[in-house]
Protein backbone atom coordinates (compact mmCIF):
# COMPACT_ATOMS: atom_id res chain seq x y z
CA UNK A 1 0.00 0.00 0.00
CA UNK A 2 1.37 3.27 -1.19
CA UNK A 3 2.39 5.89 1.89
CA UNK A 4 -0.54 8.06 3.01
CA UNK A 5 1.84 10.90 2.72
CA UNK A 6 2.77 10.89 -0.91
CA UNK A 7 -0.75 11.40 -2.01
CA UNK A 8 -2.00 14.70 -2.38
CA UNK A 9 -5.53 15.76 -1.37
CA UNK A 10 -6.87 18.62 -3.05
CA UNK A 11 -10.31 20.31 -2.06
CA UNK A 12 -11.65 22.72 -5.14
CA UNK A 13 -14.86 24.89 -4.97
CA UNK A 14 -15.92 25.11 -8.36
CA UNK A 15 -17.81 28.57 -9.08
CA UNK A 16 -21.15 26.46 -9.18
CA UNK A 17 -20.99 25.86 -5.28
CA UNK A 18 -20.03 22.02 -6.31
CA UNK A 19 -16.93 20.29 -4.37
CA UNK A 20 -14.25 18.34 -6.01
CA UNK A 21 -12.31 15.94 -4.34
CA UNK A 22 -8.98 14.99 -6.26
CA UNK A 23 -6.17 12.61 -5.00
CA UNK A 24 -2.93 12.68 -6.77
CA UNK A 25 0.31 10.42 -6.47
CA UNK A 26 3.13 12.14 -7.93
CA UNK A 27 5.91 9.27 -8.69
CA UNK A 28 2.65 7.27 -10.90
CA UNK A 29 1.08 10.27 -12.21
CA UNK A 30 -2.20 8.73 -11.20
CA UNK A 31 -4.97 10.66 -10.07
CA UNK A 32 -8.78 9.74 -9.61
CA UNK A 33 -11.22 12.61 -8.39
CA UNK A 34 -14.92 12.50 -7.20
CA UNK A 35 -17.57 15.75 -7.19
CA UNK A 36 -18.55 15.06 -3.67
CA UNK A 37 -22.35 14.29 -2.93
CA UNK A 38 -23.82 17.50 -0.86
CA UNK A 39 -25.54 15.58 1.11
CA UNK A 40 -23.11 13.16 1.90
CA UNK A 41 -20.21 12.32 4.67
CA UNK A 42 -17.22 14.23 3.31
CA UNK A 43 -15.31 11.52 5.41
CA UNK A 44 -17.00 8.91 4.20
CA UNK A 45 -17.29 9.76 0.63
CA UNK A 46 -13.27 10.75 0.78
CA UNK A 47 -12.55 6.49 2.59
CA UNK A 48 -14.16 5.28 -0.68
CA UNK A 49 -12.52 7.28 -2.89
CA UNK A 50 -9.29 6.69 -1.29
CA UNK A 51 -9.68 2.74 -1.43
CA UNK A 52 -9.92 2.79 -5.26
CA UNK A 53 -7.08 5.35 -5.82
CA UNK A 54 -5.32 2.68 -4.08
CA UNK A 55 -5.93 0.25 -5.36
CA UNK A 56 -5.56 1.41 -8.93
CA UNK A 57 -2.31 2.67 -7.75
CA UNK A 58 -1.53 -1.25 -6.69
CA UNK A 59 -2.30 -2.30 -10.48
CA UNK A 60 -0.45 0.52 -12.00
CA UNK A 61 2.78 -0.45 -9.70
CA UNK A 62 2.38 -4.14 -10.43
CA UNK A 63 1.88 -3.47 -14.18
CA UNK A 64 4.60 -1.63 -13.83
CA UNK A 65 7.07 -4.56 -12.17
CA UNK B 1 0.54 38.05 -4.33
CA UNK B 2 -2.03 39.97 -3.49
CA UNK B 3 -2.44 41.90 -0.17
CA UNK B 4 -5.83 42.41 1.14
CA UNK B 5 -7.41 45.72 0.65
CA UNK B 6 -8.76 48.40 2.41
CA UNK B 7 -12.26 49.17 2.75
CA UNK B 8 -13.12 51.47 0.27
CA UNK B 9 -15.81 54.12 -0.60
CA UNK B 10 -16.24 54.53 -3.86
CA UNK B 11 -19.01 57.48 -5.66
CA UNK B 12 -21.23 56.74 -8.52
CA UNK B 13 -22.06 59.23 -11.22
CA UNK B 14 -25.95 58.80 -9.83
CA UNK B 15 -24.01 60.71 -6.68
CA UNK B 16 -24.76 57.43 -4.92
CA UNK B 17 -22.14 56.36 -2.26
CA UNK B 18 -21.69 52.61 -2.50
CA UNK B 19 -19.35 51.35 0.47
CA UNK B 20 -17.63 48.10 -0.80
CA UNK B 21 -16.56 46.10 1.74
CA UNK B 22 -13.19 44.15 0.46
CA UNK B 23 -11.25 41.91 2.70
CA UNK B 24 -9.27 42.97 5.32
CA UNK B 25 -7.76 40.11 6.84
CA UNK B 26 -4.25 39.74 6.15
CA UNK B 27 -3.27 36.46 4.77
CA UNK B 28 0.12 36.70 5.30
CA UNK B 29 -0.07 36.05 9.09
CA UNK B 30 -1.67 32.19 8.24
CA UNK B 31 1.99 31.56 6.14
CA UNK B 32 3.98 28.87 7.95
CA UNK B 33 1.65 28.73 10.70
CA UNK B 34 0.96 25.04 12.75
CA UNK B 35 -1.71 23.94 13.35
CA UNK B 36 -4.12 21.74 16.11
CA UNK B 37 -3.43 18.17 14.53
CA UNK B 38 -0.21 18.53 13.63
CA UNK B 39 -0.79 20.73 10.23
CA UNK B 40 1.13 23.76 8.64
CA UNK B 41 -0.01 26.05 6.21
CA UNK B 42 3.06 26.28 4.07
CA UNK B 43 1.26 28.82 1.43
CA UNK B 44 -1.59 30.51 1.05
CA UNK B 45 -2.48 33.23 -1.91
CA UNK B 46 -5.38 35.20 -2.74
CA UNK B 47 -5.52 35.44 -7.07
CA UNK B 48 -7.06 37.74 -9.39
CA UNK B 49 -6.17 35.29 -11.79
CA UNK B 50 -8.97 32.71 -12.57
CA UNK B 51 -8.10 29.81 -10.69
CA UNK B 52 -9.36 26.84 -13.71
CA UNK B 53 -8.22 23.48 -13.87
CA UNK B 54 -6.88 21.28 -16.71
CA UNK B 55 -10.53 20.80 -17.93
CA UNK B 56 -11.02 24.17 -17.94
CA UNK B 57 -13.44 24.42 -14.64
CA UNK B 58 -13.03 27.34 -12.57
CA UNK B 59 -12.83 27.47 -8.58
CA UNK B 60 -13.54 30.32 -6.46
CA UNK B 61 -11.32 28.02 -3.63
CA UNK B 62 -8.99 25.60 -3.74
CA UNK B 63 -6.88 23.59 -0.61
CA UNK B 64 -4.12 21.20 -1.78
CA UNK B 65 -2.82 19.13 1.23
CA UNK B 66 0.19 16.50 1.15
CA UNK B 67 1.65 14.83 4.62
CA UNK B 68 -0.30 17.42 6.25
CA UNK B 69 0.94 20.46 4.72
CA UNK B 70 -1.60 22.80 3.17
CA UNK B 71 -1.62 25.30 0.26
CA UNK B 72 -4.39 27.61 -0.54
CA UNK B 73 -5.64 29.20 -3.19
CA UNK B 74 -8.59 31.76 -2.93
CA UNK B 75 -10.21 33.95 -5.45
CA UNK B 76 -9.48 37.55 -4.54
CA UNK B 77 -12.45 39.86 -4.23
CA UNK B 78 -14.34 38.23 -1.60
CA UNK B 79 -15.41 40.20 1.28
CA UNK B 80 -14.15 40.66 4.93
CA UNK B 81 -16.61 37.77 6.26
CA UNK B 82 -16.49 35.86 2.83
CA UNK B 83 -12.84 35.61 3.45
CA UNK B 84 -12.98 34.48 6.82
CA UNK B 85 -15.57 31.85 6.23
CA UNK B 86 -13.93 30.86 3.16
CA UNK B 87 -10.57 29.74 5.71
CA UNK B 88 -12.56 28.37 8.41
CA UNK B 89 -14.09 26.28 5.91
CA UNK B 90 -11.47 25.07 4.12
CA UNK B 91 -8.92 24.56 6.77
CA UNK B 92 -11.60 22.03 8.75
CA UNK B 93 -12.81 20.43 6.05
CA UNK B 94 -8.65 19.99 4.31
CA UNK B 95 -7.87 18.60 7.80
CA UNK B 96 -11.21 16.37 8.06
CA UNK B 97 -10.36 14.85 4.73
CA UNK B 98 -6.70 14.17 4.97
CA UNK B 99 -6.59 12.66 8.39
CA UNK B 100 -6.35 9.04 8.68
CA UNK B 101 -8.32 8.91 11.83
CA UNK B 102 -10.70 12.31 12.45
CA UNK B 103 -12.23 13.53 15.54
CA UNK B 104 -15.37 12.03 15.76
CA UNK B 105 -17.35 15.13 15.96
CA UNK B 106 -16.98 15.43 12.03
CA UNK B 107 -17.26 12.36 11.05
CA UNK B 108 -20.54 13.10 9.58
CA UNK B 109 -20.08 16.58 8.08
CA UNK B 110 -21.31 17.21 5.06
CA UNK B 111 -20.83 19.82 3.10
CA UNK B 112 -23.49 21.72 4.53
CA UNK B 113 -22.46 20.93 7.55
CA UNK B 114 -18.79 22.11 7.25
CA UNK B 115 -20.25 25.45 5.78
CA UNK B 116 -21.84 26.00 8.69
CA UNK B 117 -19.15 25.33 11.53
CA UNK B 118 -17.14 27.99 9.80
CA UNK B 119 -20.29 30.60 10.27
CA UNK B 120 -20.60 30.03 13.09
CA UNK B 121 -16.98 30.03 14.19
CA UNK B 122 -16.97 33.32 12.22
CA UNK B 123 -20.08 34.55 14.38
CA UNK B 124 -18.53 32.97 18.07
CA UNK B 125 -14.76 33.83 17.16
CA UNK B 126 -14.59 36.65 14.33
CA UNK B 127 -12.16 37.29 11.48
CA UNK B 128 -9.95 34.27 11.14
CA UNK B 129 -7.00 34.30 12.84
CA UNK B 130 -3.95 31.96 13.51
CA UNK B 131 -5.37 31.30 17.13
CA UNK B 132 -9.07 31.11 15.97
CA UNK B 133 -7.97 28.43 13.27
CA UNK B 134 -6.15 26.91 16.08
CA UNK B 135 -9.56 27.42 18.15
CA UNK B 136 -11.70 25.87 15.16
CA UNK B 137 -9.39 22.82 15.08
CA UNK B 138 -9.73 22.29 18.68
CA UNK B 139 -13.11 23.00 19.31
CA UNK B 140 -13.91 19.78 16.36
CA UNK B 141 -12.01 17.77 18.50
CA UNK B 142 -8.20 18.06 16.31
CA UNK B 143 -5.54 17.66 19.56
CA UNK B 144 -1.90 18.35 19.35
CA UNK B 145 0.63 19.91 17.25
Amino acid sequence: MVDRDKIQFDLIKLLNGERILRLTESQSGLALEKKLAPADAVVRQKEKLLSAFQAALAKVELSAA
Amino acid sequence: MKTAAAKIILGWTTGVERRLNLAVIDINQFKSLRLQGGFIITDIELTDDPIVDAIGREAIAQTQTIAGRFRLFIRSGLSEEELSITLYHEILEAASVVTANPPAGVMDFNEADFERAAHDAHGRWGNASPANLNLLLQFHGFRGQ
